[in-house]
C-alpha cells in the first residue's frame, strides 16, 4: 500500500523527557511548510563518476503561526542539543496508532536553528532540525518509524494531534518601535512601505551536521517613503547604538515585547530620491549571546495575572 | 484484530565459541521466544525509555530460529545487561514480548566447529 502524505506533528520537549515525562512540549500547530527530507551527505565520486555512500542527512523543518513568548523562550531551551524531536504522518492506515513516528532521541538528537519574524505580513517562529547520521545507524533509525508508538503530549490530543491552538495564533498588530527607547522610528502609519524584525540564530555545523548556536542576530528594518529633510537630520542625530524597544499586539491588551539596551544594537540608513520614489532604509542589526537575556510574564510584562510561561504575551529584555 | 495480551520473559545472553582454523571466537546472543511469521523489532530501553539498542527482521540482523529468533550481541553485553526491552509486532506496534536482559550466568558455553558447522560440546 502507498504511503500516505503529510506531516501531522512536529512537536519538540525537552532533552529526555519525550518518552517519560515530556517536559517544556512546544508544538508547531497552526503552520506551514513542514518537512522531513532525507538526502546523502558528504559523499564523494569513485571513479570513474560513481558516487559512493557517506552519511544520510536528516532534516526538519517548519514555519509556526504560533509564535508565543513561551515558544521563544522554548526555542533558546531547545538550542544545542537541548531538545527531544517527535515527527508524525498521518494514519497510514484505517488502523489506530498507524501513523509514521521519528522520535529524535538518545543517539539521534538533532541540532537546531530557528528564524524568530514579526513583520507587516506575518509573525512566525521557523525551526530547522538537521543531523548527518553514519550509514548503519541510519538503516538502524528509519527502521523504528513504524513500529513507534506516538507519545501524547498535553496540548497535543488525539483529536489535534497537530497541536493548533488558535490562543497560540499571532498576527500582526504594531504598538512601537523606538530607537533609542522612547522616541519612534516607526514613521507614520502613511509613510511606513514595510516592517520586519527578526531573531535568528547564528552558528555553525559540527561533523554530524548539527547546528552548533553561540549568538542570535537581531535585525530590525523598516522602509519608508515621503521622509522630509528635517527628519533625515533626527536619524543623523541619533546614537550610533541606541537603546530598543519593540511591542507588538496580541490578542486584547496583551503583548509581546523586546526590550535591548544601547550598545547593543548599530544604526544604519539609506535615503533614495528618484524619479519614481522617496525611500528610506532604517536598519538596526547586531549580534548577542545565545543566554543574555530574561524572559518575564503575567500583568506589566505582556500577560495575563496568572500566565507564567508567556502564552499570552512577554516580555524579553536583553541585557 | 483482537490486541494481544504482551508476554513477560526475561532474556538471558548466551555464549558460543566459534572454533575455526585460524582460531577461536567467543560470540554472545539472544534468544527470542516469539513467533517469526511477521517482522518483529527489538529495542533495548534505557533509563529514560530512550531505545539504544535495536535489532529487526526486516533489516536481517533478527535471525529465524525453530523457537523465535536469535540475535547476535556480541561486545554489548555489559550496555544492556540488566536492561528493559520489549519485542514489537511491526505491523501494528504491538508489544509482544518484554522483560529483562539477564547477564549470562556462569553456565557451559556452546562450542562450534565452522569446519564441520556442528556442535561438538560443551567446556
Amino acid at each position: 500500500m502507498d504511503g500516505i502524505v503529510g506531516l501531522q506533528q512536529i512537536v519538540a520537549c525537552d532533552a529526555g523527557t519525550l518518552l517519560t515525562t515530556p517536559t517544556g512540549a512546544v508544538a508547531m500547530g497552526f503552520g506551514k511548510g513542514r518537512e522531513l527530507k532525507v538526502t546523502d551527505f558528504r559523499t564523494d565520486k569513485a571513479w570513474p563518476n560513481i558516487p559512493t555512500r557517506n552519511m544520510k542527512n536528516l532534516a526538519v523543518q517548519g514555519e509556526s503561526f504560533q509564535p508565543t513568548m513561551f515558544m521563544l523562550k522554548k526555542t533558546f531551551d531547545f538550542l544545542n542539543g537541548g531538545c527531544d524531536l517527535q515527527v508524525m504522518s498521518p494514519k497510514q492506515s484505517a488502523s489506530s496508532g498507524s501513523e509514521d513516528v521519528a522520535q529524535f532521541v538518545g543517539n539521534y538528537l538533532m541540532g537546531l536553528g530557528f528564524e524568530f519574524t514579526i513583520a507587516h505580513d506575518k509573525r512566525t517562529m521557523k525551526w530547522m532540525f538537521e543531523r548527518a547520521l553514519e550509514y548503519t545507524a541510519y538503516q538502524t533509525f528509519i527502521d523504528l518509524w513504524d513500529s513507534a508508538a506516538a507519545v501524547s503530549l498535553t496540548g497535543v490530543t488525539d483529536t489535534d494531534v497537530e497541536g493548533k491552538n488558535y490562543d497560540y495564533r499571532r498576527w500582526p498588530k504594531l504598538l512601537a518601535i523606538e530607537a533609542p527607547s522612547g522616541a519612534s522610528i516607526a514613521l507614520a502609519d502613511y509613510q511606513r512601505l514595510e516592517r520586519k524584525v527578526v531573531i535568528k540564530s547564528k552558528g555553525f555545523k559540527n561533523e554530524q551536521n548539527q547546528d552548533v548556536v553561540n549568538y542570535y542576530t537581531v535585525t530590525i528594518e523598516i522602509v519608508g517613503t515621503g521622509k522630509q529633510v528635517a527628519d533625515l537630520v533626527t536619524l543623523a542625530g541619533k546614537a550610533e547604538t541606541p537603546s530598543v524597544l519593540i511591542k507588538e499586539g496580541n490578542a486584547g491588551a496583551y503583548f509581546d515585547q523586546f526590550i535591548i539596551p544601547a550598545f547593543k544594537l548599530g544604526i544604519t540608513d539609506e535615503f533614495t530620491i528618484g524619479d519614481d520614489k522617496r525611500e528610506s532604509r532604517i536598519k538596526l542589526e547586531g549580534d548577542l549571546s545565545i543566554y543574555q537575556h530574561a524572559f518575564t510574564y503575567g500583568t506589566g510584562n505582556g500577560g495575563a495575572a496568572d500566565d507564567t510561561t508567556g502564552i499570552t504575551g512577554g516580555t524579553m529584555t536583553i541585557s | 484484530m483482537a490486541k494481544k495480551e504482551t508476554q513477560n520473559k526475561d532474556l538471558q545472553i548466551e555464549n558460543e565459541i566459534i572454533r575455526g582454523a585460524a582460531g577461536d571466537a567467543k560470540l554472545s546472543f539472544i534468544q527470542i521466544p516469539c513467533d517469526n511469521k511477521t517482522n518483529k523489532l527489538l529495542r533495548v530501553l534505557n533509563e529514560i525509555n530512550q531505545p539504544f539498542f535495536n535489532k529487526s527482521s526486516r533489516a536481517g540482523n533478527l535471525v529465524v530460529t525453530d523457537n523465535g529468533y536469535r540475535t547476535d550481541v556480541t561486545g554489548f553485553e555489559k550496555e544492556i545487561s540488566g536492561k528493559r526491552y520489549e519485542v514489537v509486532e511491526v505491523s501494528n506496534k504491538e508489544v509482544v514480548l518484554k522483560g529483562k536482559i539477564l547477564a549470562k550466568a556462569a553456565a557451559a558455553e556452546n562450542v562450534v566447529n565452522i569446519n564441520t558447522d556442528k556442535k561438538v560440546g560443551n567446556l
